[in-house]
């Protein structure tokens, strides 16, 4: 696993979710193309590094990103660790499954998320479902399978097996 | 032998999961331990600096100059405006009462918005001071509309401010026509509530709602937001108000610190 390529990769796709990102804000919603990166990771180089990048990642965005220090990095982690139980042929250029598994990944993330950053101010895990993890889930789903519609490449991985 | 080595190996992902989260957990419950404040304050410099480099380059300095002197003044009118109406109400309520008391003044001190974080409920807000400037955590944040949200973290040079559409944010309002009192929290979905109100209490759709000065942390008579609906729910004991907040935080670029009460 070539480290150092994958964090130059990592601080252009965070510096992207800064600058880029929150100018594709609707009504609140804004896609993860850290998550994305993270699922990607655990499809290509396998769930240990998957869950360790995950949990690194996830870690710099929460000292950057004003919150809880711990809660990127326990739902990233978690994420990349779940995201290796779907098959890794199901990837490719089939867009159609890849934006399903990103979606179920970004379900669980961001349900993950909101539940622990909202445990105790009695919020409903009905709205958290549908107000925040499932439009969020979408949203960040369709920019993936955007990304792999425009870069058909970086799914090459998944037919080699 | 062998199976015993073989063991942690087979399940070697489990483990490095379990580690992760455990690290996880651990950091979520060292918040406000003083090391990982004092990490998240040299990072927060780090980040601010940048942010406020990618600020600079998106505008002309001496348009922004102008702009910005123009905006605080626009600013100071405005609290200025804002303050006389709620002097005028408060008026006429001590005249009722044969009562007269002095009006309490803050002071202030103005910041810029360099940086926001909206993720999923967490909603937050860079500022460019920080300690260097006397401030410190907790102190309320407001702007021309009304009450912003109060300092969540303050490093050397920058601040982080939790907003009042945060979900964990509560504060303590004030009906200001009836002197009903409630504890204003954000909702889901970009909504706030007064909560805690008893049922069939004199609370009207287009009050007005200020905070109350029970909060060690937010003084009296900053405006919080204007109630736009009012549930009597049968079988409770408390109405649902909806409230439709002052600020437009997602627009806001100039706010004030309140430093002290005068």
């Amino acid at each position: 696993m070539n480290i150092l390529k994958y964090g130059l990769i990592f601080i252009g796709l965070y510096l992207l979710q800064l600058t880029f990102i929150p100018l594709l804000v609707v009504y609140g919603i804004k896609p993860d193309i850290i998550l994305i990166y993270v699922v990607y990771l655990s499809f290509k180089e396998g769930r240990i590094w998957g869950t360790v990048s995950g949990f690194l990642m996830g870690l710099i965005e929460d000292f950057f990103g004003f919150g809880f220090i711990g809660l990127n990095a326990l739902t990233k982690s978690f994420t990349a660790f779940i995201a290796h139980a779907f098959p890794r042929q199901i990837l490719g250029k089939r867009l159609l499954q890849t934006g399903i598994v990103l979606f179920c990944c970004g379900c669980i993330h961001d349900f993950l998320f909101n539940l622990i950053y909202s445990f105790g101010a009695g919020v409903s895990v009905v709205d958290i479902v549908f107000k925040y993890a499932i439009p969020t889930a979408l949203y960040t789903s369709l920019l993936g399978v955007l990304i792999c519609a425009i870069f058909p490449k970086i799914l090459d991985f998944a037919d080699a097996v | 032998m062998r199976k015993l080595k073989f063991f942690p190996y087979a399940f070697r992902e489990y483990l490095v999961l379990v580690v992760v989260i455990s690290l996880s957990v651990g950091m979520l419950n060292l918040n406000s331990n003083s090391q990982i404040r004092w990490l998240q304050s040299c990072v927060l410099s780090i980040f601010g600096t940048f942010q406020q480099v990618v600020c600079w380059f998106s505008e002309y300095s001496d348009l922004r100059k102008e702009n910005e002197q123009l905006r605080q003044e626009n600013i100071r009118l405005a609290y200025e405006n804002s303050m006389l109406k709620k002097a005028y109400l408060e008026n006429i309520r001590l005249r009722r009462m044969l009562k007269l008391q002095q009006k309490s003044k803050y002071k202030l001190l103005p910041a810029s918005v360099i940086g926001r974080n909206y993720k999923g409920f967490s909603h937050a807000v860079l500022l460019d001071i920080g300690r260097q400037n006397q401030v410190k955590k907790d102190l309320p944040v407001i702007c021309s509309s009304g009450v912003v949200g109060k300092l969540a973290f303050v490093g050397e040079k920058f601040s982080v401010v939790q907003l009042i559409d945060d979900i964990n944010f509560r504060i303590s309002g004030l009906v200001q026509r009836s002197r009903v009192v409630g504890v204003v929290k954000p909702g889901p979905g970009n909504e706030c509530y007064l909560d805690y109100v008893p049922i069939h209490s004199d609370v009207r759709t287009g009050d007005l709602v200020v905070t109350s000065g029970y909060s060690k942390i937010f003084p009296k008579g900053l405006e919080i937001g204007v109630v736009t609906e009012v549930h009597n729910p049968e079988n409770a004991l408390f109405e649902k108000i909806k409230l439709q907040l002052s600020a437009n935080l997602g627009k806001i670029e100039e706010v004030f610190i309140v430093l002290q009460n005068q």
